[in-house]
């Protein structure tokens, strides 16, 4: 939905369960984003708890973990929401003079809808949540209302199992292949692919090193960082303004994906893309480590058309320096936007490799994964 | 920051106006942690990452606008001296003054401090620093901080700089080997109201006045802060060490006498840094962590590259922390690997490995060495195939081929060692003796000049001795059978000190092994999990015990108490040659306050010395015994009861009377319950401490309960007997 056109989004907001207030100081040229002011949502739904109803309590949880940020990252708010599917499933039960397959859709959508207004869908997501409503539209109609909920039950089980937790076992397969003894590893963020990666390969006994690179506002890196630490890997931990100073030592590069598009762009959280361009100027490989079921056949050429906007207050602080307030009260300025992007598109010249579950291809080749393992076979195995 | 002037005050300059700001930095840590190599150069003067302590200290103090410093000096006075007036520090013209003070008799940082007062320069307002600290922190707000509150309450004597530390598993090794602090602070004012640096990490319990919380509205108690030893003091604590002249140790006296006996009602404020950096070397863990400090520069300005004053050369930093001097001459196949610094002209041999070390000036490194975590000091030969792991060396060392240092190892000035001998872990070697008698109290790092002369009689026994402790560690030296240490002079190995390998793990270079680690935070586990902790606690050793006092019990507590024993035994043996009771009592009194004993503690002392006395009597069989015992009792009984006014103390007669059955003399134990009913009998016991010992220890392990079942019948006896009592008392 494009977010300037002013019509649709009062219909929007209409329908919507969760108050949104917009942001004051909107960038020009993000304005097609949902831009939400962050903070009164969140005790307004507290509030609401026991008037919304038609949500399911599980999924009605997810949603405030997608509001605070407590769940982050692809595939644990992916797993996350499945599970509150899941168990809104197991409590479902058919109203009468209604059928199961159109009635759970629709409630499957309602639940959708709740939490695209916490906070908008990750590809993953996008995914997963098609997977599950053509499951539940190819249901046997003959199928009595508990032994459908058990086969969409058993479904969700396999998703899970299938496409995050083996396929992450068999990236760490491959990514290790390519960690040699005395390489300087660098990352971005946190993924938790790179960190099992990270992990496994120190366990194998292999001798190398990790450069964390962190950016602000999120600082996720310190968090990969205190694992790694407690693993006992040798890290070194810098922000991203140092990375052409840090890219010299460095080997390898591994990034996560928040999706990989079908133009091999990779779509992840920013600072990827200059983490890239940076290894990719000094001739260092730049490995992303991504399951298939973060594929999209969509084509993305920038970070503007499709991106999310997070709270631009946060920028507005800079952690442990509470004398630096200089942009406290911004809002009040009219002359002055902050902009706090969550994702960024890294064109495919920068990626030479990507390693998903179904081996290393190189950034060109993720149509052939579409071509191969195909929309059918990737979503319904 | 204050702001300086380009000239000295004069006297008629209003005192309120500009009074220059003073420092007292004691260069002498009047303690033993660092021999054997203090015996020889005084602490301060240590190479800290190539450039001596005080110098950290003294730039440091620069930075943060002192204008006048004075050096305490005692220990080795005339080398810190002639380096001072050597170096920069007093010869640059300008604000900052360095100033010697000298004194040989201070044996301790109040008796400094008393010196200081009669000296008179201080005028003000000074920090207290002592010359082994680094930091990089701004003083300007803690300054402040303690100038208003000085206006507004001159009875506010002492600012304490402390800083956050992390309390997790792996800020173990960062903690600096210290003891555990833990501080009480008021949260609004910042008041200092609790200080105790020796807590017990086995025992997870501190005691507290209940008056601090009946006199403050909220307390904060930290076990995450550590004590930076910066102070920013009032004049009035130098004439609180004056007045005061017990006070030796400037936390375990002062702080904690001024928190304790509120003297003149002076209090102790805190101030908190947040992201600078200061820490004070005070043992070899300490060393370790803050040269890795100074290596990866938490200490910035003061690094090794940067030319601050005091080290004049140009030091390069490679990536991944690698220090270069100039004139560094470096195999090519050499491997030098992160935080690393090499000093001016050493040399590094063909497929040497040096990681994580320092290694100072004009050191000789030959082919196929392995470094790893250690501190080379200047001038230093190590020949091939040498293997060093978390080792410090001292300058003028000579390792010969193939020596292993194990971690852990001290080795002092000029030492040689010999070709293939493997160095056992903790071990410290000098070319001179360890003094065989250790005052146990306040020490000095200060050794008389004639100890260095080696007797030849001495260094044969001592050479046999250390050959033993090698045949425990390796078996290679006995094969090789040559003399471990060879050349200029054989060395000594110096034993551990009294703490044991609990301590030397702890306080060592070498990081707390990692099983080591496990056990100590299991132990920790265990002790949270431990149901429930009653006021009175026996420690493991079950040596005493402890009152309210010794419940912070350590290892010094148990010492004093055997040595308070010793005494009480001694005047006790001074009773039987003639003296009067009355005096025998006088003096036990008069013992008791100067060892700090409680009442219970005498009875118990007192006791023990009765039975060793009925022990000196000969005696062929128990009953003999039992009756030169009960012959003792009687003699003695009236002044054992002088003692037991209560029935804890009476109670601490039963538990001592215990520990002698169970420990140093076993024949009395055969006699426990006919004892303990004689003692009954002549009414030395109650049946209220008798009954309460019996139920202290029925839960108790079934070791312990050897002699409650001896005295079971006893017992069931005195648990009927009160009713009968009532009854004669009714009758009357």
């Amino acid at each position: 939905m494009q977010f300037d056109d002013r019509t649709r989004v009062e219909k929007a907001k209409k329908r919507a369960v969760v108050s949104q207030r917009e942001v004051r100081n909107r960038v020009e040229l993000f304005r097609h984003l949902p831009q939400y002011e962050h903070g009164p949502q969140l005790p307004y739904l507290e509030s609401k708890f026991f008037h919304l109803g038609h949500i399911h309590p599980s999924v009605y949880k997810v949603g405030l973990q997608y509001l605070t940020g407590s769940s982050t990252g692809g595939n644990a708010r992916c797993k996350e929401m499945l599970l509150g599917f899941r168990d809104a499933i197991l409590d479902y039960s058919t109203p009468p003079e209604k059928t199961l397959v159109r009635d759970l859709t629709s409630k499957i959508n309602s639940f959708v809808s709740f939490l695209i207004e916490c906070r908008p869908l990750s590809v993953s997501m996008g995914n997963a949540i098609r997977f599950l409503k053509s499951r539940i539209v190819k249901l046997q109609p003959n199928l009595s209302e508990s032994e459908a909920k058990s086969n969409l039950i058993s479904d969700i089980d396999h998703f899970i199992n299938e496409k995050i937790v083996i396929a992450d076992q068999v990236i760490v397969h491959h990514a290790i292949t390519k960690i040699r003894n005395g390489d300087v590893l660098l990352t971005h963020g946190h993924s938790t692919v790179v960190e099992m990666i990270l992990v496994q390969a120190h366990e194998l006994g292999k001798q190398f090193r990790v450069v964390v690179i962190d950016s602000r506002p999120k600082l996720e890196g310190k968090t990969l960082l205190r694992k790694l630490v407690m693993n006992g890997l040798k890290c070194t931990y810098t922000h991203i303004n140092a990375i052409s100073y840090i890219m010299h030592e460095v080997t390898h590069v591994f990034l996560g994906a928040s999706a990989v598009l079908s133009n091999g762009t990779v779509y992840s959280r920013v600072g990827a893309a200059c983490v890239a361009m940076v290894a990719h100027s000094f001739r260092i490989p730049v490995l992303i480590c991504c399951e298939a079921y973060k594929f999209h056949e969509r084509v993305l050429i920038d970070s503007i058309c499709s991106n999310e906007l997070g709270d631009p207050d946060v920028i507005s602080h800079v952690h442990e320096r509470e004398e630096l307030n200089h942009l406290q009260n911004w809002s009040h300025k009219e002359n002055l936007q902050l902009l706090n992007l969550v994702y960024d598109a890294t064109p495919s010249d920068f990626v030479s490799m990507i390693v998903t579950e179904h081996g290393m291809i190189p950034p060109t080749s993720v149509p052939v994964i579409f071509r191969e393992y195909g929309r059918d076979q990737l979503l319904f195995f | 920051m204050a702001q300086k002037k380009t000239h000295r005050p004069s006297a008629d300059d209003p005192e309120v106006e500009r009074i220059p700001l003073q420092a007292v930095l004691l260069a002498d840590s009047f303690a033993q942690k660092f021999r054997p190599i203090t015996l020889e150069r005084p602490k301060v003067l240590l190479p800290l990452v190539n450039a001596p302590m005080i110098d950290y200290t003294l730039a440091w103090l620069e930075s943060v606008g002192v204008d006048e410093v004075f050096v305490f000096c005692c220990a080795h006075s005339q080398q810190v001296k002639s380096y001072l007036e050597n170096s920069q520090w007093t010869k640059q013209p300008g604000v900052f003054s360095v100033a010697t003070i000298e004194s040989h008799d201070a044996i301790s940082a109040g008796d400094a401090l008393r010196v200081i007062h009669e000296h008179g320069v201080i005028r003000g307002d000074f920090i207290l620093i002592s010359g082994d600290t680094v930091s990089n922190m701004s003083l300007a707000k803690a300054l402040y901080e303690h100038k208003e509150r000085r206006k507004k309450d001159p009875h506010a004597v002492m600012t304490m700089i402390i800083k956050q530390s992390k309390p997790s598993v792996l800020t173990h090794q960062t903690r600096l080997g210290d003891d555990e602090i833990v501080m009480a602070i008021d949260p609004e004012t910042k008041e200092l109201l609790y200080y105790e640096d020796k807590v017990d990490l086995s025992q997870r319990l501190i005691l507290l006045d209940k008056m601090l919380l009946v006199e403050n509205g909220a307390i904060s108690l930290h076990n995450d802060k550590q004590d930076c030893y910066v102070d920013i003091c009032s004049l009035g604590v130098l004439d609180l060490f004056v007045d005061n002249f017990d006070y030796q140790h400037l936390r375990r006296h002062f702080v904690k006498g001024l928190l304790v006996d509120d003297i003149m009602g002076c209090k102790i404020f805190t101030h908190e840094i947040q992201s600078s950096y200061a820490a004070r070397v005070d043992n070899f863990k300490s060393y370790d962590t803050i040269s890795k400090d100074i290596v990866q520069r938490w200490t910035y300005p003061f690094v090794p590259d940067v030319r601050y004053l005091g080290n004049g050369l140009q030091i390069k930093l490679d990536r991944e922390g690698i220090y270069k001097a100039p004139d560094v001459v470096q195999s090519r196949s050499a491997h030098i690997d992160a935080f690393t610094v090499l000093g001016n002209a050493t040399t590094v041999g063909d497929n040497t490995k040096i990681s994580n070390s320092v290694i100072g000036q004009g050191c000789i490194i030959g082919h196929n060495v392995v470094i790893e975590g250690s501190f080379v000091w200047d001038n230093v030969t190590i020949e091939d195939g040498c293997k060093l792991s978390h080792a410090l060396i001292c300058d003028g060392v000579h390792l010969r081929e193939g020596v292993i240092l194990e971690p852990g190892v001290i080795i002092s000035f000029k030492v040689e060692v010999g070709q293939n001998i493997v160095v056992p872990t903790y071990s410290k070697v000098s070319l001179l003796p360890q003094p065989s008698k250790q005052d146990s109290d306040e020490e000095l790092e200060y050794a008389d000049s004639n100890t260095g002369a080696i007797e030849s009689t001495s260094m044969a026994t001592v050479m046999n001795t250390s050959k033993l402790d090698f045949a425990l560690g390796t078996s290679d030296a006995n094969i090789s059978g040559k003399p471990e240490f060879q050349g200029s002079g054989p060395g000594y190995i110096w034993s551990s000190s009294e703490g044991g390998t609990e301590e030397e793990c702890r306080q060592s270079i070498a990081p707390i092994p990692a099983g080591k680690l496990l056990e100590l935070l299991q132990s920790k586990i265990s002790d949270n999990n431990a149901p429930d902790q009653d006021m009175i606690i026996t420690p493991a050793s079950g040596e005493l015990l402890p009152d309210s006092e010794s419940t912070f019990g350590d290892g010094d507590d148990d010492r004093e108490y055997v040595d308070f024993e010793k005494e009480v035994e001694a005047t006790f043996q001074r009773g039987l040659t003639g003296v009067e009771k009355e005096n025998v009592i006088l003096e036990i009194n008069s013992l008791r306050l100067s060892c700090n004993m409680e009442q219970a503690d005498c009875a118990g002392a007192l006791f023990h010395s009765i039975m060793k006395q009925a022990l000196v009597a000969p005696y062929s069989c128990k009953n003999e015994l039992y009756a030169n015992t009960i012959k003792e009792i009687i003699k003695w009984g009236d002044l054992l009861k002088h003692y037991l006014t209560t029935t804890d103390e009476e109670f601490e007669v039963i538990l001592k009377f215990e520990d002698i059955c169970s420990g140093t003399t076993r024949d009395f134990a055969p006699l426990f319950s006919n004892i303990l009913t004689f003692l009954y009998d002549k009414e030395i016991l109650s049946e209220k401490a008798i009954l309460s010992w019996a139920q202290e220890k029925e839960g108790a392990d079934e070791s312990d309960k050897i002699f409650t079942k001896q005295a079971e019948q006893f017992i069931k006896w005195l648990r009927e007997a009160p009713e009968e009592d009532d009854e004669d008392d009714a009758d009357a």
